[in-house]
């Protein structure tokens, strides 16, 4: 197997508070293939990242790589993490986090995965709308468009428009909203609307800019939160960097 | 003390620390995790020239305090929290009866915070009333995502928080700071929630609840709460670290606040010594709102909303009448040495 393919399946494991994959994030500190199993180092942004985050990335990173031809085990490691030994040897045996935790973790992570995947939704939705009106769309012709007028070719994508056509915008803004609509069982259909809530109701035309505000303090946050994690991420090598002169001197 | 538009503004850190996070105080490799932690976040937002050594960040004097917050940092006043994390430090990282003896040196200087621990149970209520009786305790600062006897954390709206709440009106204290911010270990999702805030805003109209670190990463989530409880307000701490080296986001993190809770319910802090807030307020005293978040957003970061953040909403809160208290501290060890040093 390529190296290749295994970081690209790893592209698609997100940190999903961040809503962003843990390879640009920079997470992936290692990645070691021997026959049929894989070994992946993880270094987080701090020793005290919520396990609950931790285990849905760390067993998301077991899922799909065991989903490619050939990989039969795989180990995922945490670097100084508080809670490493739990959540490396419970991911790699693939036990719920549950299991792992029986004492304080009350539930499964569905409900927590499924705020966070809505967080996201809600990001993604404001960069496509943010998008098409800087590509020229008026908000009535937001409000009033349904899927099927969304043009894609190649990376470029399009809002078409009875007698004329709104865009280019880039083709990951659409993808991305698509993707993650279709994750949240929204109506994919080709007369569903352009833009819908979480919930799946439609905006009105006078609740847009209401909306988009709403929107658009989620987004602040999430942004936010990215710069911290990256940072802390930065600053943590200090520490291995220290350890490896200690090491030669 | 800093000057914005020509007029004097009086300063309170809303979040400030004294802690022993030196190696003998460890109790195990937790207590160096943490202080770690703590110097990574000092690292990532503090501008070059106010880094510390990691040496001087376990373990600061009285002396740097004083200069830092007072003969430099432009504070005139600091809310002192107290962090107790006796699961990780053996005599606590920085506890109320730590921060005493810099109260007692300097009793008009302080507003000294409490804390109490619903998980104590009812055996906990005459240990909480001892501290607030024996202490010049104003407020209270918790933490729900504390460890203690196995438990990772608990929420304001749990009943035996509520007995404590009670046990607040009856003793007069009236601000609860609460910290909501990055998570520590936070394992079921309440426990990182904001939403425990909410019940207990409700159902306490009286007290008042000072979100720290204002909800980040849950600034979202808290906004909602904030903009429907007159009682919640937002604590500045980290997000106003974001000033120097983020301010796009320090920006958007305001825009969003001055829109969704308000120029009066805004609490400037600095979280020393994480960071030092001589930097950050004079940022902040000159920072502008760019030009597409105010009409974005249709708020201004005024000389007057300043002021209200750096000091004015903080002196409401605990009943500080500012020019009678200027007048005190200009009398003081501190106040006669900044006399000193602008003479």
């Amino acid at each position: 197997m390529e190296q290749s393919a295994l970081w690209a399946q790893l592209e698609r494991v997100l940190d999903p508070e961040l809503d962003e994959s843990i390879v640009r994030l920079g997470f992936v500190r290692r990645l070691e293939q021997d026959g049929s199993s894989v070994r992946v180092v993880l270094r987080l942004p701090t020793y005290w990242c919520s396990p609950n985050f931790v285990y849905l990335m760390a067993d998301g990173v077991r899922r799909v790589l065991t989903e490619l031809p050939g990989i039969e085990s795989v180990r995922v490691e945490l670097e100084e993490h508080f809670a490493s030994e739990e959540i490396s040897s419970g991911v790699t045996s693939g036990r719920s986090f549950r299991e792992l935790f029986p004492t304080e973790a009350q539930e499964e992570l569905d409900e927590l995965r499924y705020r966070f995947l809505v967080k996201g939704y809600a990001s993604r939705l404001l960069v496509l709308v943010q998008a098409l009106r800087s590509a020229g769309a008026s908000d009535d012709e937001l409000v009033e468009s349904s899927l099927g007028q969304l043009e894609h070719t190649g990376d470029l994508a399009w809002l078409v428009l009875d007698d004329r056509r709104r865009g280019p915008v880039r083709g990951r803004i659409v993808e991305r909203y698509l993707v993650r609509r279709a994750e949240l069982g929204l109506p994919m259909l080709p007369e569903s609307p352009l833009l819908l809530l979480a919930d799946g109701q439609p905006i009105a035309r006078e609740r847009l800019t209401e909306e988009l505000r709403r929107l658009r303090a989620t987004v602040v946050n999430l942004r936010a939160s990215t710069a911290l994690c990256e940072a802390l991420l930065h600053s943590r090598q200090q520490w291995w960097q220290s350890e490896r002169k200690e090491v030669w001197q | 003390m800093i000057t914005i538009d020509g007029q004097e503004v009086f300063v309170i850190d809303g979040h400030m620390h004294f802690w022993d996070g030196s190696p003998q105080n460890w109790r195990n490799q937790w207590g160096e995790a943490w202080i770690k932690c703590f110097y990574d976040y000092h690292l990532a937002l503090s501008p070059k020239e106010a880094v510390w050594p990691f040496e001087k960040f376990m373990k600061y004097s009285v002396d740097d305090l004083v200069r830092d917050l007072f003969l430099e940092g432009h504070v005139d006043m600091g809310i002192f929290n107290s962090t107790y994390l006796r699961e990780f430090f053996t005599n606590g990282f920085n506890t109320h009866e730590q921060n005493y003896a810099l109260v007692q040196q300097y009793p008009d200087r302080f507003i000294l915070c409490g804390s109490f621990d619903p998980r104590w149970g009812e055996a906990g209520f005459d240990t909480f009333r001892r501290m607030v009786e024996q202490y010049p305790i104003r407020g209270l600062k918790l933490y729900t995502a504390e460890w203690y006897n196995g438990s990772r954390g608990w929420k304001l709206s749990d009943p035996m928080a509520y007995r404590y709440l009670e046990l607040c009106r009856e003793l007069g204290i009236k601000n609860i700071h609460v910290h909501k911010g990055p998570t520590v270990y936070p394992l079921s999702k309440d426990a990182f929630d904001v939403h425990d805030i909410d019940y207990a805003a409700t159902d306490f109209p009286d007290l008042n609840f000072i979100v720290e670190h204002v909800g980040l990463p849950r600034l979202d989530d808290f906004c909602w709460i904030a903009k429907q409880e007159k009682n919640v307000y937002a604590g500045l701490a980290v997000a106003s670290a974001f000033i120097a080296t983020r301010p796009r986001y320090f920006a958007e993190i305001m825009a969003n606040l001055l829109y969704w809770v308000g120029e009066d319910k805004i609490l400037f802090g600095s979280d020393y010594a994480i960071w030092t807030p001589k930097w950050i307020v004079e940022a902040f005293a000159r920072f502008e709102l760019p030009e597409d978040l105010k009409q974005e957003y249709g708020v201004d970061l005024t000389p007057q909303a300043k002021r209200k953040i750096l000091g004015e909403n903080a002196a409401r809160l605990y009943g500080i009448d500012i020019a009678a208290q200027k007048a005190k501290l200009a009398q003081d060890p501190i106040g006669q040495q900044l006399a000193a040093q602008a003479a």
